[in-house]
């Protein structure tokens, strides 16, 4: 199975990672209006002059969105089409959407929920997994925050 | 004013299929050459070229290829499949204000035999809010980037399979009538459509544009000069450029209304700018990478209210003798997928009243780039 395709981390992605390796999921806020921002940008579209402040979010919110790949596609998700992708409105401000995945447990894979189980209004609840990749010298630990459904009225 | 101060005289393409064995730059030569013979000019007589940010081919390769000793203004416009009406549109700015008195603009591409950008990450990673946002979770292709917002449309608006298939059906209609299309001897049946695989589900196999091998190229020249040429003139009447508020480009989920992307901005303008309305265009061509794209364009540019893109392509109103027949070549569905310049060609074709799918009496076209990345549109007349 090939690698994941990490994101480039700088100025701007870090602190979501960071965040993400202590459990905390973080997105930006606008200093004058209070409005979450994701994903960062260098300033706020309200307020530009003033650069965004990082926030914890709740980690609760709803689905939005769900499609599911199948082939043909490049490893690692080859392996596990059909598989999940979803976009999650989030409970601090709906109007505020993160791209994850959907689990079916704590710690399960990305692909164990059926096509019909992926409903807009879905209730969410993040947790953070662990993906080891090597980065060539050593390994390294990323935590990806994935999604599982905490209402399945 | 831009309106009626360009025209289009000649027009021209290579076949089109899933692999060609000239290089991206020959195709370019060949359908330019056509364009230009089209028209009834030289390659000395061409002073301007403009080109997607995307094409491999440099203008000075294909100056000295094909004799251009000429060449005084030059630009080419960015954002992928946005950027096809955009390029005319540049062109016809240049020419109106003087910088430019004959000009070409082409758009030559090896997707069919070459290999998918989605494959290779560094590639992808153009694409800053794709490669840090979404393509960590697994949205690696187009298809599944616009899948999710398909996904979220047919869901908000009850828009169905059976809508998507009106697209796909109507393209490949017309592509059936249309010799130089990719699909001209394929039916398709909306039996095969249901029953087709899936690629990003709810998108099957037929929602998805074709992968092709091919070059198109067009001619422009100021209005007043359009009469000593061999084709009756195509008019460029009006033209804008769009971006929305706070969009990201194919991965737009994180506006405050992501299914109100750049073209509504797009038409905004569009329509400001132009006599012809939605309401008075004959014959449309919406880039149509993937079939939900077109249902959204209807609704952006005013054909039909919002979330009624679906049942607007009930009773067959996409295909000639409908409320609005679109991409009469078969389009990039159906003819070929180069990028949606064969789009223009075919709204020409519309206004010179030889199309394979002639709309009786057209008078106007709208044409669209990509309604998901930072988009163009244009009117023509006849």
């Amino acid at each position: 199975m090939g690698e994941l395709p990490l994101p480039t981390l700088d100025a701007l992605t870090r602190p979501f990672w960071e965040g993400c390796k202590e459990q905390r999921l973080l997105v930006q806020q606008c200093p004058e209006t209070n409005r979450l921002i994701f994903p960062p940008q260098y300033r706020s579209p309200w307020a530009p002059l003033l650069k965004p402040l990082w926030t914890q979010v709740s980690g609760r919110g709803t689905l939005w969105s769900a499609a599911q790949p199948h082939p043909p596609l490049v490893e690692p998700f080859a392996s596990l089409a059909p598989y999940n992708i979803v976009v999650v409105s989030l409970e601090d401000d709906p109007r505020v959407r993160m791209v994850g995945n959907l689990v079916a447990e704590a710690g399960g894979g990305i692909n164990a929920l059926s096509w019909e189980r992926l409903r807009p209004g879905l209730l969410l609840e993040v947790e953070f997994q662990p993906v080891t990749q090597n980065t060539g010298s050593a390994d390294e630990t990323w935590w990806f925050p994935r999604w599982r459904i905490i209402d399945d009225a | 004013m831009l309106k009626d101060k360009a025209a289009i005289v000649g027009i021209a393409e290579t076949p089109f299929a899933r692999q060609l064995e000239p290089s991206e730059t020959e195709l370019a030569c060949d359908a330019i050459l056509a364009a230009l013979h089209d028209a009834g000019l030289a390659p000395s007589d061409v002073d301007g070229l403009v080109s997607y940010t995307m094409e491999s081919t440099p203008e000075q390769e294909l100056a000295k290829n094909l004799g251009m000793n000429n060449i005084h203004w030059f630009a080419q416009v960015g954002h992928g499949g946005g950027a096809g009406p955009g390029v005319i549109g540049q062109l016809a700015m240049a020419i109106a204000s003087g910088q430019c008195r004959v000009g070409v603009a082409w758009r030559s591409r090896k997707r069919g035999s070459g290999k998918r950008l989605w494959s290779d990450q560094a590639a992808s990673a153009q694409l800053a809010t794709a490669a840090n946002w979404a393509r960590p979770w697994g949205v690696i292709r187009p298809v599944d980037e616009i899948a999710l917002l398909a996904s979220r449309y047919m869901h908000e608006y009850g828009i169905t399979r059976d809508h998507l298939a009106n697209v796909a059906l109507a393209c490949r209609r017309h592509a059936n009538n249309n010799p130089a299309a990719s699909m001209y001897d394929r039916e398709l049946t909306r039996e095969q459509y249901m029953n087709s695989r899936w690629v990003s589900r709810p998108l099957c196999l037929f929602d998805n544009c074709l992968e092709s091998d091919g070059a198109v190229a067009l001619v422009m020249v100021a209005a007043d000069r359009a009469d000593d040429c061999r084709n009756a003139p195509v008019y460029l009447h009006a033209f804008a450029q769009g971006i929305g508020s706070r969009t990201h480009s194919m991965v737009n989920y994180f506006c405050d209304d992501p299914l109100a992307g750049d073209s509504v901005a797009c038409a905004a303008s569009l329509y400001e700018r132009s006599d012809i309305q939605a309401a008075d265009i004959d014959v449309a061509q919406f880039y149509d990478s993937f079939t939900p794209l077109v249902l959204s364009s209807l609704e952006s540019y005013r054909f039909c209210e919002r979330g009624e893109g679906g049942t607007f392509t009930d009773n067959n109103n996409l295909e000639v003798g409908g409320r609005l027949p679109i991409n009469t070549s078969g389009g990039g569905l159906s003819e070929g997928y180069i990028h949606g310049f064969n789009l223009i060609n075919e709204g020409v074709r519309q206004m010179r009243g030889t199309s394979c799918n002639q709309v009786s009496g057209a008078q106007s076209c709208l044409v669209t780039g990509g309604s998901s990345v930072p988009t163009s549109a244009l009117i023509l007349r006849n």
